[in-house]
């Protein structure tokens, strides 16, 4: 188990089985089969004849009554180091004048050397040929790639569309070059600290002979310092009397009477998912012009109207985000789908957007059963 | 003897079907004929299911649209380029969402989320729904509908013959007026009606409406349901008024009715006649 001290991932094996023979009583980890890296205290925790839920009585009774029996509370957690500014961190990048990203240097996020600029085929070189070869037009120039191959893309993320000025005069402050960038590596943290700890929750459900896990709550929160993210996600495991073991673990944010009704449509769910998308903008003048009504220091003045960059923006973000779960479903549904979206200001001309995506990826077993079409009824009480 | 709804029992309890799945039976079979996704509820896809509609995908348009600067000082009368950017922004979400769902070979968008945020420069406006089409994997024909209604309204307005056919909206941003000095004095001394006031709002509220109406029609619908209003000041100009006001269009789909007749229930459900003590005071 990760400590703080330990950003993400997976502790390295000799210290594992440290914590595998600190956790273990005498013929505990035999029964179970268990070996995980899960902390002691979780060991002796699922060991216990008493088992705890998080249900609530009316969920209880459902699952009662669909074969479902509790059998433990469980969790996985894991702490993610999260800085977000810094000297060399991606966050400097700007395109065409700060530090570009190095393609490919570095490594880890957790350390300041993996963020010191690698510069490699930045500059100005590289976003200017690319962009004056577009003619100059506002609006988006491409995808990513559409310029010369050396900038844009990287381990931190990629370009998703470009936007040029469209005047001829340009001074030292004035932004030529604007771009919505996708911050992959906001997304790779995010998942890998959510898919650890679910992986966590999963091998503690193993360890306590489940068969599922209903009713995940998953958060996400800053309980200590703003630069370390907690991820948790916990649920209530069940079992199914006398039925094999499973070859995997199922999981899902429903539980009670939903599921069953999930179940009696002809789904069964398979996991939670969960993803992020973060896309960062960094504006050309004419979209800080709009933004800032229409006028900006130089003389320079845009008409109103629709500003493109960040209605490309919001969308990117958005299918992005719905691109990266459709990406992990394949041709299952996800159901119950929750999106959240926010919106942050870094700098003038500087923002983020970050869109999260949750749902329960279910998978059909059997032609639907349609119900009978709805009929109006006048309820008297 | 047989009861009505025997024939509709499920041919393998729910215990069976559990436990096929705790043992990982779902595992021998691939899913749908693609992946899906959709933000409804399961009890939203069943009734849309039993009307034979399915989500397809979940679905957004963004837009965001500049108010150009010095709108906000204190005038008199509309402050049209708000109203504008207001309805541009909404415009063209729409335009994207519906851009989005036929991408995905939806007919229409059922449960959009509409949010609207307006700042001193801009005008944010995010829609997120679920794409849906019939089951039997028909073409959509012609553009897809918006609509903020739920699953369950969709299915019973398509029970009931209707069709939704898109969104309208209608948007009014006005300056409180400004009172001279001889009215306010008089106004001061006695709680009447500052008609001023009055008819300023009464105006704007009115615009806002008639916008969406029109642009009901210009979309040939014969009416709007589930029309919401949401008025309040600008934060950062408080003497600026917003009035907002949108809905689903629907017109007649040329299919019977088949909802026919209401007929009276008597539930047995008697969570409302529990024995009050307090009704024995008259209390």
């Amino acid at each position: 188990m990760a400590d703080s001290g330990i950003p993400g991932g997976v502790p390295p094996d000799d210290e594992r089985v440290q914590q595998d023979q600190v956790g273990q009583r005498p013929g505990e980890v035999s029964e179970t089969g268990y070996e995980g890296d899960l902390p002691p205290e979780a060991a002796e925790r699922l060991s216990s004849s008493a088992w705890s839920s998080g249900l609530s009585v009316n969920d209880f009774a459902a699952c009662r009554s669909m074969g479902l029996r509790p059998v433990a509370l469980v969790q996985g957690f894991c702490v993610m180091g999260w800085s977000w500014y810094g000297a060399g961190s991606p966050y400097m990048y700007r395109p065409g004048y700060g530090p570009a990203m190095g393609g490919g240097t570095g490594g880890g996020f957790g350390g300041l050397g993996g963020r010191l600029p690698g510069t490699v085929g930045g500059g100005f070189g590289g976003p200017f040929s690319g962009n004056y070869q577009g003619g100059g037009g506002y609006g988006a120039a491409g995808g990513s790639g559409s310029g010369a191959g050396a900038y844009g893309r990287s381990r931190w993320g990629s370009t998703i569309s470009s936007y040029n000025c469209p005047h001829y005069y340009a001074g030292m402050d004035h932004r030529s070059f604007g771009e919505n960038f996708e911050q992959r590596w906001v997304s790779d943290v995010w998942s890998q600290g959510f898919n650890t700890a679910f992986a966590r929750m999963i091998e503690e459900a193993e360890a306590a002979g489940a068969h599922g896990i209903v009713g995940v709550v998953h958060t996400v929160s800053s309980l200590i310092d703003r630069s370390i993210r907690e991820f948790h996600v916990y649920g209530t495991a069940v079992a199914v009397e006398g039925a094999a073991r499973p070859p995997s673990i199922w999981s899902t944010y429903l539980a009670g009477q939903r599921l069953a009704k999930l179940v009696e449509a002809g789904f069964t769910p398979v996991s939670v998912v969960a993803s992020i998308a973060s896309v960062r903008v960094w504006a050309v003048c004419v979209t800080q012009a709009l933004m800032a009504g229409g006028y900006q220091t130089g003389g320079w003045s845009a008409p109103t109207g629709e500003v493109t960059q960040i209605s490309d923006a919001q969308m990117q973000v958005r299918r992005l985000v719905r691109d990266h779960v459709k990406s992990q479903i394949g041709a299952d549904t996800l159901h119950g789908a929750d999106l959240a979206a926010a919106w942050r200001d870094i700098g003038e001309g500087d923002y983020e957007l970050q869109a999260v995506l949750r749902g329960t990826r279910v998978r059909r077993v059997r032609p639907a059963d349609p119900l009978p079409p709805p009929k109006l009824t006048v309820r008297l009480v | 003897m047989s009861f009505p709804g025997d024939d509709l029992q499920p041919s393998e309890s729910i215990r069976e079907k559990v436990a096929h799945m705790a043992a990982g039976g779902y595992l021998a079979h691939t899913g749908g004929r693609r992946g899906a996704t959709s933000d409804l509820s399961i009890d939203e896809t069943l009734v849309l299911h039993s009307v034979g509609w399915e989500p397809v995908e979940l679905v957004c348009g963004a837009s965001s649209f500049s108010i150009p600067a010095g709108v906000w000082l204190w005038n008199q009368g509309e402050i049209t380029s708000a109203s504008y950017a207001y309805a541009g922004a909404l415009a063209r979400a729409v335009a994207s969402l519906q851009g989005e769902c036929r991408a995905v070979g939806g007919h229409g968008i059922v449960g959009v989320h509409l949010e609207v945020a307006v700042e001193r420069h801009l005008v944010n406006a995010v829609m997120v729904g679920s794409a849906v089409a019939p089951a039997d994997g028909s073409r959509p024909s012609g553009q897809p509908f918006a609509s903020d209604l739920s699953g369950r309204d969709f299915a019973l307005l398509h029970q009931g013959g209707w069709d939704p056919i898109g969104l309208a909206y209608g948007a009014a941003f006005v300056n409180a007026p400004r009172r001279s000095i001889s009215v306010a004095m008089r106004q001061s001394s006695q709680n009447v009606e500052l008609t001023n006031y009055t008819e300023a709002l009464y105006a704007a509220r009115e615009s806002a409406m008639e916008r969406m109406q029109s642009m009901a029609e210009r979309l040939s619908g014969q009416g709007v349901v589930g029309v919401r209003v949401s008025e309040g000041t600008v934060g950062f100009a408080r003497h600026a008024i917003r009035f907002a006001a949108w809905g689903t269009v629907i017109r007649r789909s040329g299919r019977p009715d088949r909802l026919g007749e209401p007929s009276m229930v008597v539930s047995l459900g008697d969570e409302s006649t529990a024995f009050d003590a307090a009704s024995l005071r008259g209390g």
